[in-house]
This record gives C-alpha cells, sequence and structure tokens, in this order.
C-alpha cells in the first residue's frame, strides 16, 4: 500500500464516519425542528449531498493506495448505500405505508453506513500496521 | 448466568437497531401530534427503559466484571435522559431540533455502549467455559 495515500485514506475514513454521526444527529434536528420534509432537513440535505461526493472519493484514494480488493470493494459498498439513500428520498411519499416502511429502512441503513464506514477504517488500520511492521 | 446476560445483551441490541428504524418510520408519518407519529417509536423505547432497567440487575447477578457492569448502568441512565432530550426542549423550532439531535446521538450512543457490552459480556462467557474446561471450579 502506498504509505501516503494510505494515510490520507484512513483520515478519509474517519472524516466520513464524524460526518455520518454528525447527518444522523441532522435528521434528528430535522425531526424536531417542525416534522415536516421542509426546512428543519435542510442541513441534512446539504451534509448527505457531500456525504455522496465524498464517500465516491474515498473509492479513488482507495484505488489510489492501492489498499487492497476488500477495501477498495467496501468503499464501494459504501458509495452505492449513500445512493441508496438519496435513491430512497427521491421515491418517499411522506404519510403513507410506502414511505413509513421505505424510510425504517433508510434509517437503518444510515446505520449500517455508520458501521461500515468505521469497520472499513478499523481494516485500513490493521492493514497499515502489517505492512508497516517487520 | 453469564450466558443468559449476553443473551439478554444481544436481545437489547437487536431492538435497539429496531428503534432506530422505527424512529425512521415516524419521520415521514403523516399527522401533527407528535407522540401519536412516533407511537411505535415511543413504545419500543417505553419497554427498553424497562429492559436496560432489568439489564442491570442481571449485571449484577451475572458478574460478568465491574467494568461491564457500570458500562450496562450508564447505558440505563443514558435511555432514561432520551425522554428528557425528546420533551424539554420544546416540539419545534431550533431548540426541538436541537433536543432531537441530541436524542438521535444519544441514543446512538447507547445503542454502541450496548454492542460493547455484548462483546464483554462475550469475552466473560469464554472465560468461563475456559476454566471450566480445566477443571477449575469457577
Amino acid at each position: 500500500m502506498s504509505p501516503v495515500f494510505g494515510k490520507v485514506l484512513r483520515v478519509w475514513m474517519m472524516l466520513l464516519l464524524v460526518l455520518l454521526v454528525v447527518q444522523f444527529a441532522l435528521a434528528g434536528f430535522g425531526v424536531g425542528y417542525s416534522g415536516a420534509l421542509d426546512d428543519g432537513f435542510a442541513l441534512h440535505f446539504r451534509n448527505g449531498n457531500a456525504l455522496l461526493y465524498l464517500y465516491a472519493a474515498a473509492i479513488l484514494i482507495a484505488l489510489a493506495a492501492r489498499a487492497g480488493a476488500r477495501i477498495v470493494w467496501l468503499t464501494a459498498l459504501g458509495a452505492f448505500l449513500v445512493l441508496l439513500q438519496h435513491g430512497m428520498a427521491v421515491v418517499n411519499v411522506p404519510g403513507t405505508l410506502w414511505g413509513q416502511s421505505l424510510f425504517l429502512v433508510h434509517a437503518l441503513n444510515g446505520l449500517a453506513l455508520i458501521f461500515l464506514a468505521h469497520r472499513t477504517g478499523v481494516l485500513l488500520r490493521r492493514q497499515r500496521r502489517e505492512r508497516t511492521a517487520p | 448466568m453469564k450466558l443468559f446476560f449476553l443473551g439478554w445483551t444481544r436481545f437489547v441490541v437487536v431492538l435497539l437497531v429496531l428503534q432506530v428504524g422505527l424512529a425512521g418510520w415516524g419521520a415521514v408519518s403523516g399527522g401533527d401530534e407528535r407522540i401519536m407519529r412516533f407511537i411505535a417509536h415511543a413504545g419500543n423505547g417505553g419497554m427498553l427503559i424497562l429492559w436496560l432497567m432489568l439489564s442491570v440487575v442481571f449485571a449484577l447477578i451475572a458478574r460478568p466484571g465491574w467494568k461491564t457492569v457500570l458500562l450496562t448502568a450508564l447505558s440505563a441512565f443514558m435511555i432514561m435522559m432520551q425522554g428528557a432530550f425528546a420533551y424539554s426542549f420544546g416540539t419545534d423550532g431550533v431548540g426541538g431540533g436541537v433536543g432531537i439531535a441530541l436524542h438521535a446521538l444519544n441514543g446512538l450512543g447507547i445503542l454502541t455502549l450496548q454492542v460493547v457490552v455484548a462483546r464483554r459480556a462475550k469475552q466473560a462467557v469464554d472465560a468461563k467455559r475456559a476454566l471450566k474446561a480445566e477443571g477449575t471450579p469457577a
């Protein structure tokens, strides 16, 4: 693994983890602000857009770092799940059983993303340690 | 009893994950009264308060190590705070938003803590089994 890009990827995954946790809090903010899908969720939407691009960039950084097939695929899975979150938000119809079931999955998918970003970071740290150890 | 505590904690973890899903369910439901939109979330949450209080009792009986007992007690305390975060910041505007944001972060914290407790409970079970295999009375 490239030492420089490996380091960048490690920091990048931490950044993504922090942003995902913040995204979770911002969703709560939107719910408490008014309940309707309007102004209160503006920050959740903006951060969600940022997450889509930043997670997509993680794939490129993982490739540049030559982090191994596993980590590259895990970042790709993360970017795909973020895309899925956007897709669910687009096809949502509030106040219907369809929308409610969809957002049950949306919330769980977000939780899974937090876990995935954390897990990818742990795997990366382990791999970097093994490479640098004599 | 250590094995029961492990199983119980895993059961609580599953319900906590479900609780996140139910929050998402409530967020896009229609209606004005918040408690009715989030009724499944509130119902499951109320039961989780009871389950985590029971967890403290089970942890004290199972003795999986004092740190594990302490983390369980902390989770029980944090889940009681959830009600305070949800209700005492108002129901709209920036105040209400901050309240539910803290509610979400605190909930995520409880889930993380319980995952850690489950891992430690597993270690306690394994340690006891190893002792038994050696023939030492545990």
